[in-house]
């Protein structure tokens, strides 16, 4: 009998950019997906922020300012911040540096490929930034009523990221 | 006949991409090779049923086969009144005993405000909050290990966990732990410092991550 968490596609990153498309890995088959980052690492040495898009049926990357967020961002050495936000145009997830510092984290996506309803996101992370511990805690959702059929990992402050490991999982219901 | 039964050519076999008729050998073979599309990628390692010990160890957590590893713990109560759960990795072998590790959780508490919980220079990461010893006082979360086989990564967690506390408070605490050394970790220890504990703990890895 096959198991609940069942593999769907990885990607690996091998080279600089500021996006990153994980496409076609929604589908009619599952209505709760995890996603596990690994190792998520930038060029440069300055700690930045992560974020995620959708991307549409149609294959174009969801940018306009539909999505809502609140995260709270955990800083072994600081006061722990929170961000929000009811415009954005992307979900903030974490934080990441250059290595061995990357971002690693799970990501739970519900509904992406249900036209008739919202697509939510639930992140939990864990990296180190600027040589402390930085751990993240987020939800998110994109609230059109469509069909999402991928994600993209952006990184919109020019610090681009050269480095990662992403694995999609349907969750069997 | 040719390779995983296909005439006169084997075709490339991969994860989610098999084709051709398939002997017990050749899913036998393909499925070692990691080339057998098997659903059920969250892979029970080893459940542990801990009663009035100091400590467990997880001594084969399977780290070159798993780049995700996942821990739950059920009804864990301490002995000594309000004694948190804790975790340390050996590198190679050898515990990581020194304040090393790095961790920072956010505490929500059912009778007072959230509070943070951190420390950059600490000998354990948290797998629970100090928990009650008494009747129904326990404590309940899970842990996301990352890179532990990796020598060349540090080896990160996230964890999540709920518990009664040693006033009969519900409590939540969720946050994220590091241990900043590029190492190969293979076994995971949790213990107390002070007195024994009770719980089931189970291990698993994420296949394919």
């Amino acid at each position: 009998m096959a198991g609940n968490l069942e593999f769907i596609n990885s990607f690996e990153i091998t080279s600089s950019t500021s996006a990153f498309n994980c496409d076609n890995i929604f589908s009619a088959d599952y209505d709760v997906y995890e996603i596990y980052i690994r190792n998520l690492a930038t060029v440069g040495t300055t700690e930045t922020s992560l974020y995620f898009r959708f991307i549409d049926s149609g294959g174009s990357v969801i940018n306009g300012t539909t999505y809502d967020y609140a995260s709270l961002e955990m800083k072994a050495n600081t006061t722990f911040a929170e961000s929000r936000s009811t415009t954005a145009s992307f979900i903030r997830v974490g934080l990441f540096d250059a290595p061995p510092e990357g971002s690693n984290g799970k990501f739970v996506i519900y509904n992406p490929y249900d036209s008739s309803s919202y697509t939510f996101l639930q992140a939990q992370a864990s990296a180190r930034a600027a040589g402390n511990l930085a751990g993240y805690k987020a939800i998110g959702v994109e609230h059109t009523a469509q069909s999402v059929r991928g994600i993209q990992i952006l990184e919109p402050n020019v610090r681009p990221f050269d480095e990662g490991n992403i694995s999609v999982y349907g969750v069997k219901g | 006949m040719s390779e995983y039964g296909y005439i006169p050519e084997a075709p490339e076999q991969s994860f989610g991409n098999n084709k051709g008729i398939f002997t017990p050998k050749d899913i036998y073979d393909l499925t070692r090779a990691d080339k057998y599309t098997n659903y059920g990628q969250l892979e029970l390692i080893e459940t542990k049923t801990v009663s009035g010990a100091s400590s467990t160890i997880f001594t084969s957590i399977q780290e070159s086969t798993y780049n995700v590893h996942f821990l739950t713990i059920n009804n864990y109560q301490p002995s000594v009144d309000s004694r948190h759960l804790d975790i340390r990795f050996f590198e190679s072998g050898v515990e990581e005993s020194a304040s090393v590790y790095q961790r920072a959780q956010q505490i929500g508490q059912a009778d007072t405000s959230f509070s943070e919980s951190k420390s950059t220079a600490i000998d354990y990461l948290l797998a629970s909050f100090a928990t009650g010893n008494a009747t129904n006082e326990s404590g309940n979360s899970y842990s996301y290990f990352y890179n532990l086989g990796d020598s060349s990564k540090y080896s990160f967690q996230t964890m999540h966990q709920d518990d009664i506390n040693s006033s009969g408070v519900f409590r939540t605490a969720f946050g994220s732990g590091v241990l900043p050394q590029a190492s190969t970790v293979d076994q995971i220890k949790l213990f107390v410092s002070s007195g024994t504990f009770d719980c089931t703990v189970s291990l698993y890895g994420i296949a394919e991550s």
